[in-house]
């Protein structure tokens, strides 16, 4: 007999307890201490400790617990407490753009307008539970980052990363892709992102009254880990299409292409080219001849989300949907679309990889 | 003349007694439909006996097997009866299929050939289509059965039948008598829905997005598992109060299984269907309704009347003209008929408002959102549990529960009897569930012991299983026994051999079985019966509890489950 999604997180419920033996008399208490004591070794050590901290404060005299408050000793509210509130998740995905983020709570079974579970300083959460074929559930945290480049994207991983213990961290989204390597709809899986913003300006005089700048590039690549491009060879697209066409069924049609229906998205594994410029020029062809033949896309954050991942020592992956060809006839039509084949993929690939 | 009469509930395997009012009302028909019968003319006892819902449709051969054996159950030592009755009317007109009326009229034929009975009269939830197979079969009777003298006659709900017979046999009009002995017999739709409805625990929030808050609230109603009822239902409405609408506008998503009723009547009605927030997103789509006539309002839950004060000012502001009566799933309103302005409301059933809060202790204790729509964790949380367990003052545990010679009773625990009367159907909902997703075997039936909470729990069990599952109770007394005897079932079945419980189990034989209890304290009681269920052949499966005391323990090699883990392990005298 197998069962899915058997139960809640521990540490939801080792609170629950604590907060009812305040009400519970004192035989009822050491039944339900026993209880949680039971509990509490399968919570992290943070959490733990503030729990059994709590578990002592109740069992104290009446006059020392007068004397010292709960809230003298800071043992009230532990979401805000900057520790205690690293909450485990398997994973955590950052969204940039409102279409990414409604397309991946669409992915996620919810509704694209659905409200935050939790807000934290500036950013808001979603929570969410993926089913995986062993019949356990992948607890996902997301965020949306809101602003496009890769200082705020950086920022915002090292928000979900102070906030949530993470196994992995994954970027969904949208991308400017190569013309002639890959389709609109189509997804880039980044084995490694090549910053392309680091130069020297140097003015080099070639005449006695000329001169002339010349950019000598300082490039930077980060690469994801070896096991993630290894068990990303076996990606299963037939079931990324899946997921694709079934939360494709509840999106308005006017919101997708006309030729939605015989969507069948391929992923391809490449580098992710990735600056502060967003690139309408078809420059990012020429950047494929010049620096790398594996550029597939070119995006603005992800040196960004890459760096501040490396720096949580966090594993980290990024699936970025083609919505354009970074060309001067770059358009929204199939931003939609795109994101919703990224956070397919996206789900897909987590549930192998976790 | 002498007849007999099968009851036939397509759910879990094995063999019960039919219950009386079921035995009054075939006690009633039979005269009606052969006057000769008298009263005294009833053989033998009668039984009702269950075929897996996976086996119904896969394998519905095994339908013939079963009616062949309680047939010769109920005749006894006789060799042949005048009339059989065999009564599927209490099933959902969904599960029975026309493979599964195939195999019955081979049955039927089996049995003409057999010379045990020549008139059959077949109870069913609904005839089947005039060009359907089954239909053909009955047709070609004559060319099967050349030689014989037969009577087969279909009966639906609404008294209308379907006679066959080469001798022409008229079958009295009997559409008022039998619609009124059906009604008394069965459950309406209305009373089983309003059995169905569960009030969930959980941390529900209300969003209001116009007013930019939300508030939370401990409990959400939900209708679970009543699709068919549902469907009766909007039908009944449909034609009492909106015959003249053209479509239905609907926001259900709070009730998935109610959008698939709502969407599949209207396809079958060639109804409009649309959400409400796709109508106000789309003005192309607002505006093509808004040139048709009526269209009646449908929404899962009718609150304060907020969302249907908006979704009305919505909708009218669109052009679309809208009927005066709203059909809602569950009407908060404490009756299930009320107004909201000049619209009335029809709701399936009633409820009562939960109170939201504005300080939500389960925010502050920052516990996850439950979803209105679909509750996902088959376990109970612990905030739920000891809300529930601290609700009443605790108790001791009975004497007559505690294996004495084993360990010590509990000086206190929550009071199930009290969390049974108040959130049993909550708790059936959940195991309910838990069934449906388990890996349960094709076969199988449930065994606790004979004790009242316990009773309650597969009672309040039954409402989700159509009244279907087979429940073996064994006394608490002779499970002492045997616990005190080792484990030894020998002595006490010997000596139990014409009792009830020791039939059923005999007649249910090679199947599977899910031992149900309230709680686990060291495993006694479940090894125990897990020894009486080896003992007759027949495979203990799975433990189920509501509350495992001794998580982790090992029940005698038989999977376990509970809705709630706690630690708390009985005091044992001697090493388990």
């Amino acid at each position: 007999m197998h069962l899915k999604y058997s139960s809640e997180h521990e540490s939801e419920n080792c609170r629950s307890i604590v907060y009812f033996l305040d009400r519970a008399t004192s035989p009822q208490a050491e039944t339900i201490v026993r209880d949680l004591c039971w509990r509490a070794k399968y919570v992290d050590p943070l959490n733990r400790a503030f729990v059994l901290a709590q578990t002592f404060h109740a069992f104290l005299p009446e006059h020392l617990r007068s004397l010292f408050p709960k809230d003298t000793l800071g043992l009230v509210d532990l979401p805000s407490t900057p520790q205690g509130k690293k909450e485990h998740k398997d994973l955590a995905i950052v969204t940039v753009i409102g279409p990414e983020l409604k397309a991946l709570l669409r992915i996620l079974g919810k509704l694209p307008t659905a409200m935050a579970d939790q807000k934290s300083g500036d950013y808001s959460y979603w929570f969410a539970k993926v089913a995986r074929p062993n019949n356990t559930s992948l607890d996902i945290v997301l965020t949306v980052v809101a602003e496009q480049r890769n200082v705020p994207c950086a920022l915002a991983v090292d928000h979900i990363l102070a906030d949530f213990d993470a196994r992995l961290i994954m970027l969904i989204g949208i991308a400017g892709g190569v013309y002639g390597k890959v389709n609109l709809g189509d997804v880039v899986y980044a084995l490694q992102v090549y910053d392309y913003e680091g130069c020297r300006l140097e003015m080099v005089k070639y005449l006695w009254f000329l001169h002339k700048l010349i950019k000598r590039p300082r490039p930077r690549f980060w690469n994801t880990s070896r096991r993630i491009n290894v068990a990303m060879q076996q990606f299963d697209e037939r079931q990324m299409r899946q997921i694709l066409h079934e939360s494709m069924r509840n999106v308005n049609p006017d919101e997708l292409p006309s030729e939605w229906r015989d969507l069948e998205p391929k992923v391809h594994l490449g580098s992710v080219a990735a600056g502060e410029k967003l690139i309408a020029d078809g420059s990012l062809k020429r950047m494929r001849w010049i620096v790398d033949d594996l550029i597939r896309a070119g995006t603005m954050e992800d040196s960004g989300f890459a760096q501040a991942a490396e720096h949580n020592k966090v594993e980290w992956c990024i699936f970025r949907g083609v919505s354009d060809f970074a060309n001067p006839r770059k358009d929204d039509k199939w931003q939609a679309t795109a994101a919703l084949s990224a956070s397919a993929a996206g789900i897909t690939a987590a549930k192998m990889l976790l | 003349m002498s007849f007999v009469s099968l009851e036939i509930l397509i759910g879990s395997a094995g063999y019960r007694r039919i219950e009386p009012r079921i035995v009054n009302f075939h006690n009633n028909i039979a005269p009606l439909l052969f006057p000769n019968l008298m009263p005294g003319d009833r053989l033998g006892l009668t039984h009702s006996c269950s075929i897996d819902h996976r086996r119904s449709l896969y394998e519905p051969v095994t339908l013939g097997t079963i009616l062949s054996e309680a047939l010769s159950h109920c005749i006894g030592e006789k060799n042949d009866i005048d009339m059989c009755i065999v009564d599927l009317s209490s099933n959902p007109f969904i599960s029975v299929r026309e493979p599964l009326l195939l195999v019955l009229v081979d049955w039927i034929v089996v049995e003409c050939k057999k010379g045990r009975c020549n008139s059959f009269v077949v109870l069913l939830p609904g005839l089947p289509g005039e060009r359907g197979v089954t239909t053909r079969q009955l047709n070609n009777l004559s060319q099967l059965l050349p030689d014989s003298r037969w009577d087969v006659i279909l009966v639906a709900p609404s008294g209308e039948t379907r006679a066959y017979s080469p001798s022409a046999h008229a079958v009295p009009n009997i559409r008022t008598q039998y619609f009124n002995l059906f009604k008394e017999a069965h459950d309406s739709a209305d009373n089983r829905i309003k059995k169905k409805i569960v009030r969930r625990l959980g941390h529900f929030r209300t969003l209001y997005p116009r007013e930019g808050r939300s508030k939370c609230r401990q409990y959400s109603f939900y209708l679970h598992d009543c699709a068919e009822e549902m469907g009766y239902m909007l039908s009944k409405w449909w034609e009492e109060k909106e015959g003249d609408c053209v479509g239905v506008l609907y926001d259900l998503k709070n009730n998935p299984s109610f959008r698939h009723v709502l969407r599949s009547f209207a396809d079958a009605r060639s109804l409009r269907a649309e959400r409400i927030t796709d109508v106000c997103q789309d003005p192309e789509l607002a505006k093509e309704l808004s040139r048709f006539g009526l269209f009646a309002l449908v929404l899962d839950v009718l609150d304060s009347g907020t969302t249907l004060r908006q979704h009305i000012e919505d909708l009218s502001n669109l052009g679309i003209k809208l009927s005066k009566n709203v059909l809602v799933g569950i009407n908060k309103s404490g009756h299930v008929d009320s107004a909201c302005d000049e619209f009335r409301v029809n709701g399936f059933v009633s409820a009562t408002r939960e109170a939201e809060e504005e300080k939500c202790i389960q925010c502050q204790l920052g516990l996850a959102i439950s979803d209105d729509a679909e509750d996902p964790y088959l376990k109970i949380r612990s905030y739920d549990m000891l809300s529930v367990a601290l609700e009443h003052p605790w108790v001791s545990e009975p004497i007559l529960e505690v294996p004495g010679h084993i360990g010590y009773g509990y000086d206190l625990i929550p009071d199930f009897t009290s969390i049974l009367r108040e959130h049993g159907r909550w708790l059936s909902y959940k195991i309910h569930r838990f069934l449906k997703e388990g890996n349960c075997p094709d076969d199988w039936f449930v065994v606790h012991p004979n004790e009242p909470d316990s009773s309650s729990i597969t009672d309040s069990l039954q409402e989700w299983c159509n009244g279907a599952l087979a429940v073996v109770r064994i006394p608490r007394p002779e499970i002492t026994k045997t616990q005190e005897a080792g484990n030894d079932w020998d002595s006490v079945l010997s000596t139990a051999a014409e009792e009830d419980w020791v039939e059923q189990l005999n007649s249910l034989s090679d199947t599977g079985a899910l031992i149900v209890d309230v709680f686990n304290a060291s495993g006694s009681t479940a090894r125990s019966l897990a020894a009486l269920l080896r003992h007759m052949k027949i495979v203990p499966f799975g433990y189920f509890c509501l509350v495992n005391f001794a998580p982790g323990r090992d029940i005698g090699g038989v999977p376990n489950f509970a809705l709630y883990d706690w630690y708390n392990p009985r005091k044992l005298k001697t090493k388990a």
